[in-house]
């Protein structure tokens, strides 16, 4: 495997100061102040090969960003070792800089009352590319996300789907070979988020860039993302494609029946979840019973005219990883 | 060649609020009426003071004022970017991150410059008519303003990164506005005050963010001129050494948690 992010037992611990309530803790904390520490990151280690799309998630506080940090280097691990594109992040920042490139939902990179053709071109210069290739790029990616008819208006006078669309493009301006995608359809109608996606995928195909996503929106991880990476107070608690994550985690199918007269079942592992006339939605437990013997046994007593089978939603499974990982 | 671009850049940005700066900064009509009102008083019994006539002091301040009241608001943008963690992704581009801010505060300051010294132009050719060899002075005066501007600027990025170390910066700043209203020869010029005091404040770095420029442009010699592009050179070498000081420092403070 080609690794373009290698992580070994990285580790990384804040020290926050301990502000107690009242005048006289306060007093008190100005000479002596306490800290407690707070283990962000707990000795995780992962591989991402060239070209992957990789799901970075997590619950809130769980240490996506602060691995993010450390992997752009950003911060410094207290233990561990990275190598992302063969270079030390935190002593090869610079030169890890011209192949990387990042979108922080939280800071924009354009400049809010100028156009973004300006900030592409200054973006150019920033990663030193010569005229000409600043020009072709810039030409290319207006084309692949069809932004040219906003390259001269004032970012200012973009709705957020136009400007995030800018945003990714400006941060392959200098074709990086990894590119960091923080949260990058919050906020996004449905339609646009499919817009985003599908330009995500097009960039990976197009240019084997490297995509480093971390996202709440399960849209995103199960649309673009072949593996994920769940990581909770610190650690990892799932490491592997997003097909297997459903099977693995949820043992349970859906049935959505239409049958020629109401459902009438009594079999281990089978919930009758909601009946309705002739209809029934029905809950198989796949570690008890299988489902071609639900099938067949209602086949038997019954006239099934319409039927369909679902996998539990994303959203369930990774609800489901988060709390058990709590308990 | 990227901090050239940065400069240009933010100069494009501030153009779009160059018709608001008009406007707002005709409230220094008022002002440098103010300044002519008191010093009209003061010339009264008097032709010179201190070797100024009254149509050198009018000028001296509209000069002086252009600088100080130029001021960029980098020092509130570093402030924010440290209290909200955003400074950090400053990190993940190949660029200093204390030149970008300089490079980008000083485009804003020049642009901001151009309505109060326009605005003080117009307000001392009216009061007090034109200025003896103003012309000849006006390149030099001009490349000593970029200075001033420049050591304001820096000024702020150093205070503005202590707040890696406080939750509050304005007193910093409530301070050095207040010397440089005293030393820096702000409302008056610094010749004025008793020999030995001015001695000293003359060489204090206060003084090269107004004095200095605005004297070049009324007193000009090129002795004056190059008095006031040594201090300038030596003191923005100064703070912006302290400056990048203060950012290594302060990045190994960087412990941003969250999202």
């Amino acid at each position: 495997m080609n690794c373009v992010l290698e992580v070994r037992n990285l580790e990384k611990t804040f020290r926050t100061k301990i502000k107690s309530s009242g005048l006289a803790a306060s007093a008190k904390g100005l000479f002596s102040p306490s800290y407690k520490s707070v283990v962000a990151v707990d000795r995780i280690s992962f591989d991402v090969a060239r070209g992957e799309i990789i799901a970075f998630i997590g619950p809130n506080g769980a240490g996506k960003s602060t691995t993010i940090k450390m992997l752009t280097g950003i911060l410094h691990p207290d233990a561990g070792d990275i190598s992302v594109l063969g270079l030390n992040p935190h002593k090869q920042r610079r030169q890890l800089s011209y192949r990387i490139g990042t979108v922080f939902g939280q800071k924009s990179q354009l400049w809010f009352h100028l156009p973004p053709l300006d900030s592409f071109n200054l973006l150019g210069d920033i990663y030193d590319l010569d005229r000409t290739k600043a020009r072709k790029r810039i030409a290319f990616l207006t084309e692949v996300f069809q932004i040219g008819e906003y390259l001269k208006v004032p970012v200012r006078k973009l709705s957020l789907g136009e400007r995030i669309r800018c945003e990714i493009a400006a941060s392959l301006i200098h074709e990086p070979e990894i590119l960091f995608l923080d949260e990058p359809t919050i906020g996004l109608d449905v339609i646009v988020k499919a817009r985003i996606r599908k330009l995500i995928k097009t960039i990976n195909a197009e240019d084997q860039t490297t995509i480093f996503l971390t996202s709440h929106d399960t849209g995103d991880i199960g649309n673009i993302c072949r593996r994920a990476i769940v990581i909770n107070h610190g650690r990892i608690v799932w490491d592997d494609t997003v097909n297997r994550m459903k099977y693995s985690f949820f043992r349970k199918k859906k049935l959505a029946l239409r049958l020629a007269s109401p459902l009438k079942i009594d079999m281990p592992g089978v919930e009758i979840i909601k009946t309705k006339n002739s209809s029934a939605s029905v809950e198989v437990d796949l570690d008890e019973t299988d489902l071609s013997d639900v099938i067949s046994a209602i086949m038997k007593s019954n006239q099934i005219r319409d039927m369909n089978i679902s996998n539990p939603p994303l959203e369930e499974v990774i609800s489901m990883i988060y709390s058990q990982d709590k308990t | 060649m990227k901090y050239a671009r940065i400069f240009t850049i933010s100069i494009r940005e501030q153009l779009a609020y160059l018709p608001a700066m008009f406007v707002r900064n005709l409230f220094f009509i008022v002002l440098f009426f103010i300044f002519y009102s008191l010093w009209t008083a003061i010339y009264q019994s008097r032709t010179t003071l201190e070797g100024f006539t009254i149509v050198q002091m009018i000028w001296y301040l509209t000069f002086a004022e252009s600088i100080e009241l130029a001021r960029s608001g980098v020092m509130t943008q570093i402030q924010d970017e440290v209290k909200d963690g955003t400074v950090v992704y400053g990190l993940v581009r190949p660029f200093s991150y204390i030149i970008f801010k300089i490079s980008r505060a000083m485009g804003e300051s020049i642009i901001r410059c151009l309505p109060v010294f326009g605005i003080g132009f117009v307000f001392a050719y009216m009061s007090v008519g034109p200025l003896d060899g103003y012309l000849t002075a006006l390149p030099f005066g001009l490349l000593l303003l970029i200075g001033g501007l420049l050591l304001n600027v820096l000024w702020q990025v150093n205070i503005g990164l202590l707040s890696f170390w406080f939750e509050e910066i304005g007193p910093f700043f409530w301070i050095l506005t207040k010397l440089v209203f005293i030393m820096g020869g702000l409302f008056f010029p610094i010749d004025l005050y008793p020999g030995w005091l001015a001695g000293i404040v003359r060489y204090l770095p206060f003084a090269f963010s107004a004095y200095w420029p605005a004297k070049t442009l009324v007193q000009f010699n090129h002795g004056v001129f190059l008095t006031g592009l040594q201090g300038l050179l030596i003191y923005a070498t100064l703070l912006f050494s302290c400056s990048a000081a203060l950012f290594t420092i302060a990045r190994k403070r960087v412990h941003v948690q969250g999202g």
